[in-house]
């Protein structure tokens, strides 16, 4: 069993008599952009599927190589119609990230487009994760380690703005103090305003200069 | 499966419908359209795409040695021949046996569903049993429509 479909709510659709569960991973997603052409990072209306993708969509999110897209098929009427496509739709929100808080108003929308190139070079880079490591996680699973590895960034960050803080106002040479808030370049949240209060010890500073790369 | 056959005055022809979910995949994938679209604002491309969907089930197989099946052009003419008689035994071929509350105008079908709980599942399987046991006045709400045993089909190809 997948890792991934122990950490997702579980959905399981009801195909011929067995309950099949349903996921999507990165490997499924590909296969079905391979399959329908359909861009499975960009936002996949599933309202609009064609009767071809709805089969197709549901068998890759079963990802039983004994069941194909046909066997899929042969259990698709009229009356269970909206059985399997509530269960693709609950895969679905299983499946990808939880949904980032709103934006401010006005705010305009991101144009970062993000390419299968992009994700999987950020997932080795950033994340370091091995390519079939990628491949059977969820885009939710990912998401989830970008935001633990986004928190520990953004504490480094905190405690070298601190630090600097620390050297510039005990150097003697500061006309007025400085406040750590001085060198970084972005909005505090509540977790970092309460990273921010919090003490600055010798650990927490070798903590965060251990992440350095090291000389040879 | 179930069946839906007629036929058209003046044509001697009979003609089956079956609704297959894998047929509609196959039309889709030879035709590129997306006959989903057929439950909603449907165009005559979708319609037509839809009746080949429906007659290919049975208006295939081989003669005189070569394969043969029902082409888009030959759902298109029948089509021609009686629009709305044809896309009238559609209807019953997809909803046979199904879900045909669903299609109930919903004037017929709003009051029953309210009656039966809501509008899932169960409620649906409740509105329909309460209609199929005459407890509801039906009005002209199209139900399970009787359909004359299919006797084999020879279609030329």
């Amino acid at each position: 069993m997948l890792l991934g479909a122990r950490l997702s709510p579980l959905v399981q659709l009801d195909v011929g008599g067995a309950l099949r569960p349903m996921l999507f991973t990165h490997r499924r997603l590909l296969l079905i952009e391979e399959l329908t052409g359909i861009n499975t990072l960009e936002r996949v209306d599933l309202g609009e599927l064609s009767a071809r993708s709805i089969a197709i969509f549901i068998t890759c999110a079963i990802g039983d190589e004994n069941i194909g897209s046909r066997d899929v098929g042969r259990h698709i009427n009229i009356r269970t119609i909206r059985q399997y496509r509530d269960a693709l739709a609950d895969a679905w929100k299983a499946s990808m990230p939880e949904p980032r808080p709103a934006r401010k108003k006005n705010e305009a929308p991101s144009k970062i487009s993000f390419s299968w190139l992009k994700a999987w070079a950020e997932a080795r880079a950033d994340l370091d994760l091995g390519d079939e490591e990628w491949l059977d996680m969820t885009p939710r699973q990912v998401d989830a380690l970008y935001r633990v590895r986004s928190r520990q960034r953004r504490r480094e960050n905190i405690l070298i703005g601190k630090l600097g803080a620390a050297i510039v106002n005990w150097s003697g040479r500061a006309k007025a103090p400085v406040t750590p808030e001085a060198f970084l370049g972005m909005d505090l949240s509540d977790e970092d305003q309460e990273a921010m209060d919090g003490p600055l010890t010798g650990e927490m500073i070798m903590a965060a200069l251990a992440g350095f790369p090291k000389s040879k | 499966m179930q069946k839906v056959s007629f036929k058209l005055e003046g044509d001697p022809q009979e003609y089956i419908l079956i609704y297959d979910f894998n047929t509609v995949c196959d039309v889709e994938e030879k035709t590129g359209l997306n006959l989903m679209t057929y439950f909603g604002r449907r165009s005559a491309a979708i319609t037509r795409a839809m009746l080949l969907a429906l007659l290919l089930p049975n208006h295939h197989g081989i003669s005189g040695g070569k394969e043969w099946a029902v082409t888009l052009t030959e759902a298109g003419n029948l089509l021609t021949k009686d629009i709305a008689v044809v896309t009238g035994y559609m209807t019953q071929a997809i909803n046979l046996g199904d879900d045909w509350i669903l299609t109930v105008p919903r004037a017929v079908a709003d009051p029953i569903l309210a009656k039966a709980g809501g509008e899932d599942a169960k409620a649906q399987e409740m509105a329909i049993a309460l209609l199929e046991a005459g407890l509801e006045p039906p009005a002209s709400a199209p139900g399970p429509v009787a359909v004359p045993k299919p006797e084999p089909v020879a279609v030329a190809g």
